[in-house]
């Protein structure tokens, strides 16, 4: 009796340290994809991030980027330069932004992920987690005169918009709304007897309407290949009696001739490849948006 | 062509073999079940492939052509368990190979996994196959 409970804990404990291990690997890999994705938009080269590397703590995966500038002062300077630059330009800090793809690459929930920028000598520069919201903890303060950061060389995703709507005034009605036709638009895109198109809201709230729709061809690029994309749907009040709604569409590719799903690691990224066609869809997905409130 | 029955099966097992993983390669790659980057990668490994099987292969034949003196292999050896463990295994790696490429099209495996056990048969079974190919076609360094 007791030989058998030992065997049994034994396999369980091998099967456990087997899924880790497993985790670790898809988190490694995405590493990659993540990495590539920070230097095809120039944030590397911008923050001078020279090391990234990734550990789990329980069940939070934490992503620390090493930057290589000399003083904290510089990397204080740029991060300061380029989050106005996200702000202005984006709506969205630049620690929501390298937050939001981080959890997409990583296929995480946003809760489950911590951001951490180290600056010269390993001193921790940045804190970034998410409870509600993206909560961005700096944790130096600066000193000296600022540094001057040229930001043109930026190449950002165009597949993020904000678009405005005069005249609808409820937040619920405008989600309803946007949430029923997701649903009809993607439920009628064709499948055969090899794949079927799956349309996942379980990340969705009062306010945000996450759709992640997986299984679709053609849809993004003519390639025949299966496409996972993510539509991040954020409904706003504005002051002037108008309502805001901020479109982020993320794309990822495979090829198979079965549908791997949501697995995320049979997935490519579409941004360095397509993302000419992924900017296209945003443009197209925002026309769409604009028809669906306008009736 | 080769004397021996025995060279002359392995001889056509090895081209069939590796003929049947390019063409599945580029049908899987026509009907999209693997992409651009993974049909390079793949042609690549099978690249390594052939220079483990078809290039002993095409050096006894190019022997054969400049009339080198062969040692026929003697017939009664056929029936051994060697040489049906030989007949098998070599048509067994080609389709362990193939059946990898395919179980990644179907996405059961992900690409990165096929990679990692597709070294891990040519690591396991290269060394082998090569001594088993060279000793067979009589293809001693000089």
């Amino acid at each position: 009796m007791r030989r058998s409970i030992l065997l049994f804990g034994v396999t369980i404990l091998s099967s456990s340290i087997f899924a880790q291990n497993k985790e670790q690997g898809f988190y490694t890999q995405q590493l990659q994809e993540y990495k590539q994705w920070l230097d095809y938009n120039r944030i590397s080269a911008n923050l001078k991030i020279n090391e990234i590397t990734s550990s789990i703590k329980g069940d939070t995966l934490i992503i620390e980027l090493k930057s290589n500038y000399q003083s904290v002062d510089s990397l204080s300077a740029v991060w300061r330069n380029l989050d106005n630059f996200f702000v202005t330009g984006k709506r969205v800090s630049l620690a929501d932004f390298l937050h939001q793809q981080g959890a997409f690459l990583m296929d995480l929930n946003p809760q489950l992920l911590r951001l951490c920028v180290f600056g010269p000598s390993g001193i921790q520069f940045r804190d970034v987690s998410y409870t509600t919201t993206i909560k961005d903890k700096s944790l130096l303060t600066m000193s000296g005169t600022p540094v001057v950061v040229s930001l043109e060389e930026l190449r950002l995703p165009t597949s993020s918009k904000r678009i405005p709507l005069n005249g609808k005034h409820l937040v619920k009605a405008v989600s309803s709304v946007l949430s029923s036709q997701l649903s009809k638009y993607y439920g009628t895109k064709p499948s055969s007897w090899l794949y079927s198109v799956k349309v996942d809201t379980a990340r969705s709230s009062y306010n945000k309407l996450v759709y992640r729709v997986s299984c679709l061809k053609n849809e993004i690029i003519d390639d025949g290949y299966f496409e996972f994309i993510e539509i991040i749907l954020d409904i706003a009040q504005q002051p002037n009696s108008s309502i805001e709604v901020r479109l982020g569409l993320k794309g990822k590719y495979c090829g198979g001739l079965l549908c791997p799903q949501q697995r995320e690691k049979f997935y490519y990224s579409m941004d360095t490849k397509y993302g000419g066609k992924l900017a296209n869809y945003s443009d197209f997905l925002e026309r769409k948006i604009e028809q669906w409130l306008s009736n | 062509m080769p004397d021996n029955q025995l060279q002359q099966r392995i001889s056509i097992q090895i081209i069939t073999g590796y003929g049947s993983l390019i063409l599945l390669t580029i049908l899987l790659y026509a009907f999209s079940g693997i992409i651009d980057d993974e049909l390079i990668s793949i042609l690549t490994t099978l690249s390594a492939i052939s220079a483990l099987y078809v290039a002993p292969l095409f050096q006894f034949f190019s022997e054969g052509l400049k009339r080198v003196e062969k040692t026929v292999i003697n017939a009664e050896i056929s029936n051994t368990f060697s040489v049906k463990l030989i007949k098998l295994i070599i048509p067994a790696h080609f389709v362990i190979v193939g059946g990898l490429i395919f179980i990644k099209s179907l996405n059961i495996l992900s690409f990165k996994e096929m990679n990692l056990f597709l070294g891990f048969i040519e690591t396991t079974f290269g060394a082998y196959m090569g001594y088993i190919i060279t000793s067979l076609f009589k293809l001693k360094e000089k």
